[in-house]
């Protein structure tokens, strides 16, 4: 396919062209090139189709903010600052009451630290449009930081980005795949 | 009768284009036809006359039968069934072709027009009267044959349907690969038959949303800068890479649409508390909040006269399609039956609205604001992001199928289907606004 492509590619640009082409191809395979807007990823994982993926990637990406003495606790499953990814229903931001300890902690923590920083990113399951569940995702994400702030934390140590169903915890067509994407993941990020 | 049909435009500007691609290489999206209709129109396109000088391998004849075929409104010959393979109206024997029953023959030549570049030229001609029906002239580049050829096929299809062809067109879409690392989000502009794929941005975060500039030189998009925790709202200029940064304010940049004169785009915007449908000013850079509601408002498409945005709100509960004045106002539900309905889009003409209705799965429907039908036109389970051709007479959409999706065309009345496949994730296709 690719070679079929080359060759009409090549009979019908011309080879000028073509040459010029493959030297940019050549040149830019370390360097993005011009006009490539973003490249500027920490390189992370979606974590699709497994847990455990899930898990070293919010263990990695999700603590870069909190001080090395405390990521301990972040990562003991006795300690309620461990639930770092609150769950929803089907096209709902409401909080369930089984995550109201990991929000009275997590709230607590913040309060604790004032120039700790938290961003909430919400995220659907692939059902119904991709802005949308953009939306949705912000909404939800929106109702955690709500949560935090009555709980506590400073209402300036938090932001929210949605991903929508961009970034799913994990692939699949099945309700138990939904249940996984629908979320809001608490990333404390680096200051 | 001379007539100049010219194909430049459009290439001028892919060598720029070219310059950009991270991964020229990239495999084309396949045309694959799933169901067409009877009773197409019998036409046979006899290979082109080419002077010995014309390089390449540019089979005109053969574009043309793709173009043709794949809009399901022809019945394009098979070359072995032709019994002579005529260069000019003059060398036509008429009864060869009334022996296998083909309406219509064209015939045509490819010379160097003596300036670097070639003249395509060609006659449309009609068995039962025995002559020419029209002749025609296209000038084209060195590297543009192939975009001759769907100049051609637009003369064609112009010439018996009386509707533009749409076969210079250009699609927009997102192509995801899985990799070890993660996936890798690539922005791709094709030729509307997934032809000549460039890429024209990536990133290991989402890419979202990409929308034509009306005149089809700049696309509108979401990405995300997790150094900055934001999304980001971009236009990219096709022609020289610039892009700028529209909007990365908190919450929500997402689902640009460019007003029909190019000077405003609507969004969304989230930063005041809400998803709110805002529009932006490229001139003096102002938003202006059209939209205010509880609830989420999203995915606004401008009306073809300026004068409206339809948009999806889950303000009734559900989602479903509203359309407002573009200036702001009350906003009127355009939408009744459903579960839900999102994502409007107009057609190019303003009389219908294609979007993606909700209920034991995602269809594509098309709503008739005359008549207020509605017509489903694709099976699902989960299709979305749907878009009118230039000429309001197909609509492109992505269907997902088990982990994989894939992009597919359907008629404006459901009869004909193309599937455009490729390995790996292919969605939110747009289809560029020009194609003559």
């Amino acid at each position: 396919m690719v070679n079929r492509f080359s060759r009409r590619h090549a009979s019908w640009r011309g080879m000028a062209l073509v040459l010029v082409s493959g030297l940019f191809l050549a040149a830019c395979a370390d360097n993005p090139p011009p006009g490539d807007p973003d490249d500027t990823s920490e390189g992370v994982s979606t974590g699709q189709g497994d847990g455990s993926v899930e898990t070293r990637e919010i263990n990695e990406r999700g603590l870069l903010g909190i001080d090395e003495k405390d990521r301990a606790m972040f990562v003991d499953p006795d300690n309620p600052l461990s639930t770092r990814t609150i769950y929803f229903e089907y096209d709902s931001s409401t909080i369930q009451s089984r995550f109201r300890e990991a929000i009275q902690a997590h709230a607590g923590y913040l309060a604790d630290h004032p120039d700790v920083q938290l961003r909430l990113e919400g995220h659907t399951d692939e059902r119904a449009t991709r802005e949308y569940n953009v939306a949705l995702g912000e909404r939800r994400a929106e109702s955690v930081e709500r949560a935090l702030s009555l709980a506590g934390a400073g209402s300036d140590q938090m932001s929210t980005l949605s991903f929508g169903e961009e970034r799913p915890a994990e692939l699949g067509s099945t309700e138990a795949a939904y249940a996984k994407n629908r979320r809001v993941e608490l990333i404390y990020v680096a200051r | 009768m001379i007539e100049r049909l010219v194909a430049w435009s459009r290439l001028t500007v892919i060598p720029a284009l070219m310059l950009l691609a991270a991964t020229p290489a990239q495999a084309a999206l396949e045309v694959e036809i799933t169901q067409g209709v009877s009773g197409a129109q019998p036409i046979a396109i006899v290979p082109f006359a080419r002077d010995a000088s014309v390089a390449g391998d540019t089979d005109i004849a053969e574009v043309v039968d793709a173009d043709l075929e794949r809009s399901g409104l022809f019945e394009p010959l098979a070359r072995d069934a032709m019994l002579e393979t005529p260069g000019s109206v003059r060398e036509v024997d008429y009864a060869n072709w009334r022996s296998v029953e083909v309406d219509n023959v064209v015939v045509g030549r490819v010379s160097p027009d003596g300036r670097g570049g070639y003249r395509v030229s060609f006659d449309i001609i009609d068995v039962y009267k025995g002559r020419s029906i029209g002749g025609y002239e296209i000038s084209a580049s060195e590297g543009g044959l192939r975009d001759a050829a769907h100049a051609v096929a637009n003369r064609i299809y112009e010439q018996f349907t009386g509707n533009k062809g749409y076969f210079l067109s250009r699609i927009a879409y997102v192509a995801v690969a899985q990799e070890n690392s993660g996936p890798t989000y690539r922005l791709v502009v094709a030729d509307y038959d997934g032809h000549n794929p460039q890429t024209i941005a990536r990133s290991r975060e989402p890419i979202l949303s990409p929308a034509w500039h009306p005149a089809g030189t700049k696309l509108a998009y979401v990405a995300f800068d997790l150094q900055r925790g934001r999304s980001s709202l971009r236009i990219q200029d096709l022609g020289t890479g610039e892009v700028k940064e529209v909007s990365s304010r908190p919450g929500i940049n997402g689902a640009p649409a460019w007003s029909p004169n190019g000077n405003k785009l609507a969004m969304t915007l989230s930063y005041r508390g809400n998803p709110d449908i805002y529009t932006y000013d490229l001139a003096d850079e102002q938003v202006r909040q059209i939209t205010r509601n509880g609830a989420i408002d999203t995915e606004p498409s401008w009306s073809p006269d300026g004068s409206h945005i339809v948009f999806t709100s889950d303000r009734g509960g559900k989602p479903q399609v509203y359309r407002v004045r573009s200036g702001g106002g009350n906003a009127e539900r355009l939408t009744f039956d459903g579960e839900s309905n999102q994502r409007p889009s107009y057609s190019p003409n303003g009389e219908k609205i294609v979007m993606v209705q909700g209920g034991n799965g995602y269809r594509i429907a098309v709503l008739d604001l005359e008549t207020n039908n509605i017509r489903v036109v694709s099976d699902g389970p989960l299709d979305e992001g749907a878009s009118f051709a230039p000429n309001g007479q197909v609509i492109i959409y992505a269907r997902q199928q088990g982990n994989s999706a894939e992009l597919a065309t359907v008629s404006v009345d459901g009869r004909i289907r193309n599937r455009l496949r490729q390995s790996g994730d292919v969605r939110e296709p747009a289809w560029s606004p020009a194609g003559y």
